[in-house]
């Protein structure tokens, strides 16, 4: 025997050649050097028999088929439903942003409407500095933390220039921030000379000029401030109602096309009697349809709806 | 396309998947239960599986090729799985099935067995253990193997005889 079948295999080879990996030439010269070395043929049967004892592993455990047939078809479907919304909701503006808009409409639309109502009561203050006139009896007075009532009569005096300026800013400040862009009425007529007592309650939030109660700019600021608040839950609240609606209804509606579909006249009957009970709003106006005026109606309704 | 078709294509397609993966869920199962080695993640990697070969349905020109195609999905899931997760689980002895005929000693030395078995994978690669379970326990042929994994048949080849020589090796560990 030469040299050349003398050299032992390497293992990797061995390895290939007991699994008929091996390419013809590889094979050929094993064969000759196993059949004359025993380690070589004692190392080629250890990978014969891999084969058998790796087959333990072979294994599967006793599975519900029909349970984890069932769970690979909710995902798969899941899965559909999710990728078609994300197409379908290409051409729509999110959901987010239609609540932004609707709720920045209802904002504007408050202060609109309501922005002369606002003015009107916050009219009775003074709006600068120079309307402060010097015969009037009473400027209005803010900033009070304390609880405490606080009585500014002045009775003919010019008012200090400085005092008054502090006075009406504070006064002007919430009116002028919320209602900017909102043209001002005209100014009411000033109050009497040397009658008007401005008594301000801070912790009541009224403000009493001339002997007459009217509400105080942090009253209106704060109903302002609600009125918006309560736009923007209900806005949200009809946005996902009408939303989680028609949802419903193109649930409905493709449900009864279906059952028309594969089931003619007979299908569609069957579909609206099976879903009696149902409380969807659109199955119940069908199912009225169908009552009053048969089955042909709710096929025209269908019919113009699918188109 | 109107309502009526789109009811009607969406039904056709869930009686298609139906089909579809009735037909290769037990053959899909069985390659990642290979390769992970526990039935909990071998069962969402099922179904993560179906749903990529889904939605990549249209990319399966020819019906024919649809198992090869779906296990190469599936191979490729597993090993993903594995190599995020560095290791791999082996089931519990308890879980996998028993020979109502075999003696509890019995039973008891079989499940030794495999444990040992398990283990001795642990020692090779992701590729390693896969290339070897599709071939020496799933009697696929190397050129399929290749596929399966994606590389070429000399790189396969490579892979099974390492997983061999190195699993050879622990075995006659236990005998020494």
């Amino acid at each position: 025997m030469s040299v050349f079948f003398l050299q032992h295999p390497r293992e990797t080879d061995l390895a290939l050649f007991a699994g008929g990996e091996s390419g013809p030439f590889v094979r050929w010269r094993i064969e000759r050097h196993v059949e004359s070395c025993e380690q070589c043929q004692s190392l080629a049967a250890a990978y014969f028999r891999l084969p058998d004892e790796l087959r333990e592993l072979a294994e599967v455990p006793h599975m519900d088929w029909n349970e984890m047939a069932a769970a690979i078809e909710v995902g798969v479907e899941n899965d559909r439903l999710a990728s078609k919304s994300q197409r379908n909701r290409g051409f729509v503006p999110p959901v987010a942003w239609q609540a932004g808009l609707a709720v920045a409409g209802v904002v504007i639309a408050v202060v609109v409407v309501r922005g002369p109502q606002l003015e009107q009561s916050l009219g009775d203050a003074p709006k600068t500095v120079s309307e402060a006139s010097t015969d009037e009896a009473v400027e209005t007075v803010t900033g009070i933390a304390e609880s405490k009532t606080v009585v500014a009569e002045v009775p003919g005096e010019p008012m200090r220039q400085d005092a008054s300026a502090e006075m009406a800013a504070d006064a002007v400040a919430p009116r002028d921030a919320l209602v900017s862009d909102v043209a001002a009425p005209a100014p009411p007529p000033p109050p009497q000379t040397g009658a008007a007592v401005a008594k301000l309650t801070s912790a009541e939030g009224s403000v009493t000029v001339g002997g007459q109660s009217t509400p105080s700019a942090v009253t209106a600021e704060q109903r302002l401030r609600e009125n918006a608040a309560a736009s923007v839950r209900s806005a949200s609240a009809l946005a996902g109602r009408s939303e989680g609606a028609e949802a419903d209804a193109r649930k409905v509606r493709q449900l009864l096309i279906a059952a028309l579909a594969q089931g003619g006249d007979a299908g569609l009957e069957q579909a609206l009697s099976d879903f009696r009970d149902d409380p969807a709003v659109e199955m119940q106006r069908l199912r009225r349809v169908f009552e009053q005026d048969g089955l042909q109606a709710v096929k025209q309704i269908l019919d113009s709806m699918d188109r | 396309m109107t309502e009526q078709e789109a009811a009607l294509s969406v039904s056709a397609d869930a009686v298609q998947d139906s089909a579809f993966i009735e037909a290769h869920m037990r053959r899909v199962f069985r390659l990642i239960y290979r390769v992970v080695g526990n039935v909990p993640d071998a069962q969402d990697l099922t179904q993560e599986a179906f749903i990529k070969a889904l939605r990549r349905r249209d990319q399966l020109q020819d019906r024919d090729k649809a198992a090869h195609w779906l296990g190469r999905i599936a191979v490729n899931t597993a090993l993903d799985f594995v190599r995020k997760r560095k290791r791999v689980v082996f089931e519990e002895i308890e879980k996998a099935p028993q020979d109502s005929s075999e003696t509890p000693e019995q039973s008891v030395l079989r499940g030794e067995q495999k444990r040992y078995l398990e283990d001795g994978l642990r020692l090779l690669s992701a590729r390693e253990r896969t290339a070897l379970i599709l071939r020496d326990i799933e009697g696929m042929p190397a050129a399929e193997v290749a596929k399966q994994l994606g590389c070429s048949p000399a790189t396969v080849r490579s892979h099974i005889a390492n997983a061999r020589v190195k699993f050879r090796k622990y075995m006659e560990g236990r005998k020494q």
